[in-house]
């Protein structure tokens, strides 16, 4: 059995359709995920909004309006600072200022100067060509508010100022009004903060365990006296019929691991894929992934009435439903993958692809491992019935015809 | 004793009758052939002995003993080298030789010996690491042959092992079966070429449609057979007395003369050429170029067998 599983695996390993399918295309299609995703992650997350302030003989002389600009545009431990602020000295030059940095990447969204009565006045820049033109709303929509923040808060000391002046000696009311206190708490229901390409990934790796199934059904083709002379030659050898098909599974589950490690590794340290930091949970998924493709394998080499380009054209194109499934061909194909999954959620369970990624996810996105440990159940099912379904085939020693 | 023992096998593929009651015994120590036209069953039979193909009635021992699927001890002393090259198209010469010689042997060092031996044996020595796919069809042939004899079997089958090579490499193959047939291994050697069935076999069956039709050695085969000798002589003239003459030998058959060639067809015998010498050199003939064929094994394949087409 040791031997047959050493040359099992080397000639597995120089088998160019394995190699291909198995190991080179999940890494080429990684790396242009990695560019084609290179943004994707990147929406919804804000910049600093770079403004120029005006610091004239008015900003200068209104202490309360300084502080409010050095408190928005420092940072707290662990944020970004709300403003990028930068100086002018004069309207003039400030609003120049903005006007030159239209055609940058993060352009200037507006002026904040002392204006009438000590209000702030806020002029905005019309001609922002911030890449995504939404966000260039957002970060003027930013500065507006924190300027109308400022402006309220500074209208209610005036009143207060007037009506009650003796309030201000209290140094609770003081410190409600200088404190900012956010309104709301940022609680994530997930353990870790969800990213857009991270489901590519996913889908990537679960076709790419699918196509795992493409070394077993080599193998496994290799050793039916039916369909290949090898196949018979193997089967009056001196060895038992049990053993060669052990090392020949056994051969065949571990390739297909190590070419999902080797897409696992790319993802994880050249793509920057975060799968939480459960690395071995990860490979256990993985393990499980490539033990269900070698079943595959095996179930599609002992069907009957079909020669060996049959099964291989039949793999494909199960590999390529299962991967349109899970949502690898892009944004229709997931919704269609999320369509179907909502219409027919048994669909969902059959598909290996999709128990690999969602496998993934489980790990990614929840505290508890029930959910992996779930989808982990299934694709050992899924192995189990597969190889029960070909064992009668492959433990096979006669037949009526060759 | 008889290594390969084969009583009233019956197989049939549908209707059709593969093996019809076929019965066969090789002893130890014969290069056995055996021969037949396409679809006669030479390949079912050895199949069936293998243990790769069920059949519907017979028994079959192999050392003495009754073969079954799961006799993996009687497998153990057996080599295979099949018509189709069966090797892996991923592995080079040494590792596919190693991995069939596993088959048969577990240790690991016992093995190294061997492929080594095997290697140094079909002369692939310079071809060690290369890959199945760079060898001509000679060399890929060497390697099938190794791959099936590496463990050193007590009982090979090699079924036609010399097919599409060059005449090389058939000498190379030929003295190799003949070599280790020397050495102890029993042969059974299945081939259309009947020039090599003959040189190499001690002891051979036609068969057709399922049946043994002749068992013998090849001179026996020749000898009982109805296959006959033919002579061509040129002559510038054949007298009526001598054409009367050579046809009232008892050996003569047949003749035919076609200015200015003589054609006689006559039983097998050992001096027919000298008697019909004799006749022409009393008449007056004088004979030129004299060629005389006695049966081959051939004529005799073809006089058991017949010579209508098969598939």
């Amino acid at each position: 059995m040791a031997n047959t599983f050493k040359y099992l695996v080397l000639a597995l390993v120089r088998d160019r359709d394995m190699m291909i399918w198995s190991l080179a295309f999940p890494i080429i299609l990684s790396t242009c995920f990695i560019f084609m995703f290179a943004g994707l992650d990147n929406i919804g997350q804000t910049e600093p909004v770079r403004t120029v302030v005006v610091q004239d003989a008015a900003y200068d002389g209104d202490e309360a309006f300084r502080s409010f600009i050095e408190g928005i545009s420092g940072s707290a431990e662990g944020e970004e600072p709300l403003l990028a602020v930068e100086f002018a000295p004069t309207r003039g030059e400030a609003t120049a200022r903005m006007a030159a940095s239209a055609q940058d990447e993060h352009p200037i969204e507006g002026v904040l100067l002392v204006g009438g009565g000590g209000l702030p006045e806020v002029l905005l820049n019309n001609m922002t060509s911030s890449d995504d033109p939404q966000m260039g709303g957002v970060y003027q929509s930013i500065l507006v508010t924190a300027a109308d923040s400022y402006a309220s808060r500074r209208q209610l000391v005036t009143d207060l100022m007037e009506d009650d002046p003796r309030a201000l000696a209290n140094q609770a009311v003081t410190d409600a009004l200088s404190a900012v206190e956010p309104l709301t708490q940022k609680v994530s229901v997930t353990q870790n903060a969800p990213k857009e390409s991270v489901r590519y990934y996913f889908a990537l790796l679960g076709f790419a365990a699918v196509m795992g199934a493409q070394g077993s059904l080599t193998a496994v083709l290799w050793l039916l006296p039916r369909t290949s002379a090898l196949g018979a030659r193997r089967s009056v050898g001196g060895t038992s019929r049990l053993r060669s098909l052990l090392g020949t599974l056994a051969a065949c589950w571990i390739v297909s691991f190590a070419c999902l490690v080797v897409a696992y590794l790319f993802m994880r340290f050249v793509a920057g894929v975060d799968f939480a930091g459960r690395d071995l949970l990860c490979l256990a998924a993985l393990a499980a992934s490539s033990l269900m493709a070698t079943a595959l394998g095996a179930a599609i080499a002992v069907l009957p009435r079909l020669n060996s380009n049959a099964k291989a054209g039949l793999l494909t194109a199960l590999v390529c439903i299962a991967a349109l499934f899970a949502g690898l061909y892009g944004q229709p194909t997931m919704e269609l993958a999320d369509t179907v999954a909502a219409a027919c959620p048994a669909s969902q369970w059959v598909n290996p692809a999709v128990q690999v990624s969602q496998a993934m996810f489980s790990l990614m996105y929840y505290d508890t491992l029930a959910p992996f440990l779930t989808h982990i159940a299934v694709l050992l099912v899924m192995a189990a019935v597969l190889l029960a379904c070909s064992a009668a085939a492959l433990r096979r020693q006669r037949y009526a015809s060759l | 004793m008889a290594i390969v023992s084969v009583q009233n096998l019956v197989k049939r593929y549908g209707d059709l009758l593969a093996l019809d009651h076929f019965n066969l015994s090789i002893e130890e120590g014969e290069i056995f052939g055996l021969l037949g036209p396409n679809g006669s069953g030479k390949t079912t039979a050895i199949n069936c002995i293998l243990q790769l193909l069920t059949y519907d009635k017979g028994s079959i021992e192999l050392f003495g003993q009754p073969m079954g699927p799961t006799r993996y001890d009687l497998k153990r002393r057996i080599g295979i080298v099949p018509q189709n090259v069966a090797v892996f198209e991923e592995l080079t010469v040494r590792e596919n030789i190693d991995y069939f010689c596993g088959l048969y042997i577990d240790d690991a060092a016992e093995r190294r010996r061997l492929v080594a031996d095997a290697i140094e044996f079909v002369g692939l020595e310079d071809f060690e690491r290369t890959r199945p796919r760079k060898l001509s069809g000679g060399l890929l042939r060497r390697l099938n042959i190794a791959c099936g004899i590496a463990h050193r079997p007590d009982l090979a089958f090699f079924d036609e092992p010399t097919v599409a090579v060059d005449p090389q490499s058939r000498a190379s193959i030929l003295a190799g079966i003949q070599a280790m047939n020397e050495a102890g291994t029993t042969v059974v050697y299945t081939s259309h070429y009947m020039e090599e069935v003959e040189e190499v076999c001690t002891r051979l069956m036609i068969m057709d449609h399922g049946r043994a039709l002749a068992l013998g050695t090849p001179s026996e085969l020749k000898a009982e057979s109805g296959a006959r000798e033919r002579i061509e002589i040129d002559l510038e003239h054949l007298p009526q007395a001598a054409a009367l003459r050579l046809q009232a030998l008892p050996a003569v058959q047949a003749l035919r003369y076609e200015a200015p060639t003589l054609y006689l067809t006559c039983e097998n015998g050992d001096h027919n050429t000298a008697d019909v010498l004799a006749v022409l050199a009393e008449c007056g003939a004088a004979p030129g170029r004299i060629w005389a064929q006695p049966p081959t094994l051939n004529d005799v394949f073809l006089e058991i067998t017949g010579r209508e087409l098969r598939d």
